[in-house]
């Protein structure tokens, strides 16, 4: 059974999409198998930001109406061996989504993945409520600034009561990501520090993404930032897994060769 | 001239602490507000122009807020009103 993580946030261009492509990135790095799910019908970016935008053939919404199957719709990551991309439509709108049909898909993914990311898009319109609906998990993605996490309370609302967990009332995991965070800025009293917006928000800090160049560079790039580990973003988001998959472990480096190198053992025996 | 530097140096530095205290305030203000009936934000509005027509009381110094509990709903109304003395001074 896998685990099924949404990235969801309320406000856009906050991070989530750039949250969700490191995250399933780590996690597949980690030796997981792990796919993520572009939710944004419409307005497709996760293609983009995992550099596979030329390789799209068929979307969740052909997987949706039966044109393709779901083997045909995956697209294997190029590097990171373990780690699949399913991209949203970009001709259809978000009314294309349909619980049942959403947990079809997300029953069959079940079975051979470990990890399901699902990229939530914007809003609390169908898109992000399907999204969310089957999740176990929510990492809800918040910048310290007041609209962003008047949504991000906003969304947690939602959370609690229109997911799948909420109506069967079981609990569902919470956690907050801050990204574009300041610490200078911050420890100057001109922007609200970590600590506050937790207080506010009221669920645990999985991480915080201080705001940096690289996060831009890897993007135009179409390199997942969590890859450049040499960037402050890059190692906060390898943290991020790390402590995700509830351990102290620290970045391996040598291990994550290794693993691109046993990956393409594979391929080649 | 120093002194005015110094207030304005920390004035330019408080907005986080605004913010932080603007979200407390309408994050409340939304938490209570959930699954409460729709016409209350104009119940309210129509509350405070029947208040403001008979009194001069500060308009933001005037509380609605509906309270549910067990079976009851208790709309609660808190006006302060300016000291009638001042006034006619």
């Amino acid at each position: 059974m896998a685990k099924i993580i949404v990235v969801t946030s309320g406000k856009g261009g906050v991070g989530k999409t750039t949250t969700s492509g490191s995250l399933a990135t780590g996690l597949a790095m980690a030796g997981h198998k792990t796919v993520v799910i572009d939710f944004d019908v419409g307005l497709r970016n996760l293609d983009l930001i995992m550099g596979c935008e030329r390789r799209v053939v068929y979307d969740i919404v052909n997987v949706i109406h039966g044109d393709a199957n779901v083997n045909q719709a995956l697209i294997r990551d190029k590097k990171i061996p373990n780690l699949f991309i399913l991209a949203a439509s970009q001709t259809r709108d978000k009314d294309a989504l349909e619980k049942e049909a959403v947990k079809k898909l997300l029953d069959e993914l079940s079975e051979t993945f470990d990890y399901i990311v699902c990229d939530s898009p914007a809003g609390i319109e169908k898109g992000a409520l399907m999204a969310m609906y089957y999740a176990d998990v929510a990492i809800v993605v918040a910048n310290p600034e007041v609209s962003s996490v008047r949504d991000s309370d906003r969304i947690l609302g939602i959370l609690g009561s229109k997911t799948q967990k909420a109506e069967m009332g079981e609990p569902l995991e919470e956690y907050l990501v801050v990204t574009r965070y300041a610490k200078k800025r911050a420890n100057n009293g001109e922007m609200m520090t970590v600590e506050s917006v937790q207080e506010l928000l009221g669920i645990p800090l999985l991480g915080i993404i201080p705001e940096s160049p690289s996060v831009l560079n890897a993007s135009n790039s179409g390199e997942p930032v969590i890859l450049d580990q040499k960037s402050d973003a890059g190692r906060a988001y390898q943290a991020i897994v790390n402590k995700f998959l509830g351990g102290s472990e620290t970045p391996k480096k040598q291990g994550f060769f290794k693993r691109l190198l046993r990956g393409k053992q594979e391929v080649v025996a | 001239m120093n002194i005015l530097n110094v207030m304005t140096y920390f004035r330019r530095n408080k907005s986080a602490q605004i913010a932080k205290n603007r979200l407390h305030i309408i994050i409340a203000q939304e938490k209570s507000e959930k699954g409460s009936p729709d016409y209350l934000p104009m119940l309210r509005q129509e509350i405070l122009k029947v208040v403001a027509k008979y009194t001069n009381a500060d308009m933001g110094q005037v509380n609605v807020e509906l309270h549910c509990k067990d079976n009851n709903a208790i709309l609660e109304l808190n006006v302060t009103l300016p000291d009638s003395r001042l006034v006619t001074a």
